[in-house]
């Protein structure tokens, strides 16, 4: 997500800022309000010194004193220094040196004074592309009036970038991947309502369907006896509580694309994929559900769910491992 | 321990000792009666949206959805004409999911019942009730999500 600059007055605002430098007096001060997206933000810029302003951001409806003792940034004719990437400075907003949101910047490139800038939000972090160098945002940052980064760009804000968008770049493919399989089964599975013809569907095609009511009538379709015979699995644990029987069931599943492994580029067969078969206890219909193959930490590889409490516990959002089991469940 | 209502996959999660002084206001409701509404402080709470939903009033009739659903077109909704006089129920802040926005908190005065095409009635006490739907883990895109239906 790109942020909005104002062309059409930034070089008015910037000609106002270096008249201030040049002709006004210590403790002039001029207040820009930015535009589109930051408008509850307020920056006003006070001279300091003869060659410096201090500029301050804080909130338009309600600041706090602190915000007018720290600046946010330093301003000479040549350069701009940006100090803090947030004005709140009672939030947790800004622990991440390296590539957080950082409001102040973002505010302060809407006001259109800095030429050639670009600001990317990417899932992981955000990046500045300052006239062609791409780099992860990092506080105290100095450029010239045309985007040009001065000093030492540290070298973390560097590897951050690229780290920022090889993330980005592999959460978006497995999203698209999921994304085609789903289509892919929803179209075929239309077809064969209209043709009544279901030979182009498999039975481990009910995996793709991010659809749960989709996925049970697919699941009714084959039979759960008939799906579970067909594709290579385990029954980690069977319980039963409150007379509703449940399973834990762990799938090999065909691995779609290519699995990175220590910086190698591998083609993997098959994954471990964890799912609870439970039956709806006021339909009688089996349904299977999809649980991490690590509830602790689902992004981890270690495969550790190991009970059918532990599952639903995770489903709920329970304290981890601990599930509390409903009054009623209908 | 918390104390849970489960229709498909809507959870009702009981709020009990909640602290006024944490960011929870007390509103009038239609008898005057004093209802928990939680602040802009209360962790998570994103909007001061209010449905409300009772059956003595002019509202009679109506429904209060706390959940839709994606391909079925069913909903879990509070049918106001269903539930016996007195009832009042009132829906506070806003979560959003794929298919729709959803409640985050209902508070029930009286004993109410919550219908679903595919579900049978719930029936749950007076109270305050977190609303959370049940997430589940898409092993292609490697990602929890809410299960929708």
């Amino acid at each position: 997500m790109s942020i909005w600059m104002n062309s059409i007055r930034g070089p008015e605002r910037k000609k106002k800022i270096l008249d201030l430098l040049k002709d006004g007096k210590r403790n002039d001060m001029i207040i820009f309000y930015p535009g589109f997206g930051y408008r509850w933000t307020a920056y006003s810029f006070i001279k300091v010194s003869s060659k410096t302003i201090n500029v301050y951001c804080y909130d338009r409806s309600w600041y706090e004193r602190n915000d007018h003792k720290i600046p946010v940034a330093n301003i000479t004719k040549d350069y701009i220094k940006l100090i803090e990437g947030e004005y709140y400075r009672n939030t947790d907003a800004n622990k991440n040196e390296i590539g957080n949101y950082a409001y102040t910047l973002r505010g302060f490139l809407n006001l259109g004074m800095v030429n050639n800038v670009d600001l990317k939000f990417l899932r992981q972090g955000t990046l500045v592309n300052m006239n062609g160098t791409t780099v992860a945002t990092y506080f105290p940052m100095k450029f010239t009036w045309e985007g040009e980064l001065i000093g030492r760009i540290p070298k973390k804000a560097k590897d951050m970038a690229i780290h920022y968008t090889q993330e980005d770049r592999k959460i978006r493919n497995r999203n698209a991947r999921s994304n085609y399989q789903n289509t892919r089964v929803v179209r075929l599975m239309r077809l064969a309502e209209s043709k009544n013809d279901w030979s182009k569907l498999k039975t481990s095609d009910i995996f793709c369907l991010t659809n749960v009511a989709k996925r049970t009538e697919l699941l009714e379709h084959f039979g759960s006896e008939t799906v579970l015979a067909t594709l290579d699995h385990e029954v980690v644990h069977k319980d039963e509580i409150d007379g509703r029987k449940y399973e834990l069931l762990r799938f090999q599943l065909p691995r779609i694309g290519f699995v990175w492994n220590e910086g190698v580029r591998s083609k993997v067969e098959t994954v471990p994929a964890t799912y609870l078969k439970m039956i709806n206890p006021s339909t009688g219909e089996s349904c299977i559900e999809g649980i991490p193959n690590n509830t602790q930490s689902t992004w981890r590889t270690e495969v550790t769910t190991a009970t059918v409490q532990e599952a639903l516990a995770w489903r709920d959002g329970d304290t981890i491992g601990k599930y509390v089991v409903p009054v009623a469940l209908t | 321990m918390a104390i849970k209502y489960q229709q498909g996959d809507v959870l009702f999660i009981k709020q009990e000792n909640v602290d006024t002084d944490k960011g929870w206001n007390i509103i009038k409701g239609s008898d005057n009666n004093e209802i928990l509404q939680p602040g802009k402080n209360v962790p998570g709470y994103h909007s001061n949206k209010v449905q409300s939903a009772h059956v003595n009033g002019q509202a009679k009739g109506k429904k209060l959805t706390v959940a839709f659903g994606e391909v079925t077109g069913h909903s879990h909704s509070f049918y106001m004409d269903k539930n016996p006089p007195g009832v009042e129920i009132t829906a506070f802040g806003r979560r959003r999911t794929s298919v729709g926005d959803i409640p985050q908190y209902v508070n029930i005065e009286g004993e109410s019942t919550i219908n679903h095409e595919e579900h049978n009635a719930l029936t749950m006490p007076t109270g305050l009730y977190e609303v959370r739907i049940v997430q589940e883990f898409d092993h292609i895109a490697g990602r929890a999500r809410n299960v929708v239906d």
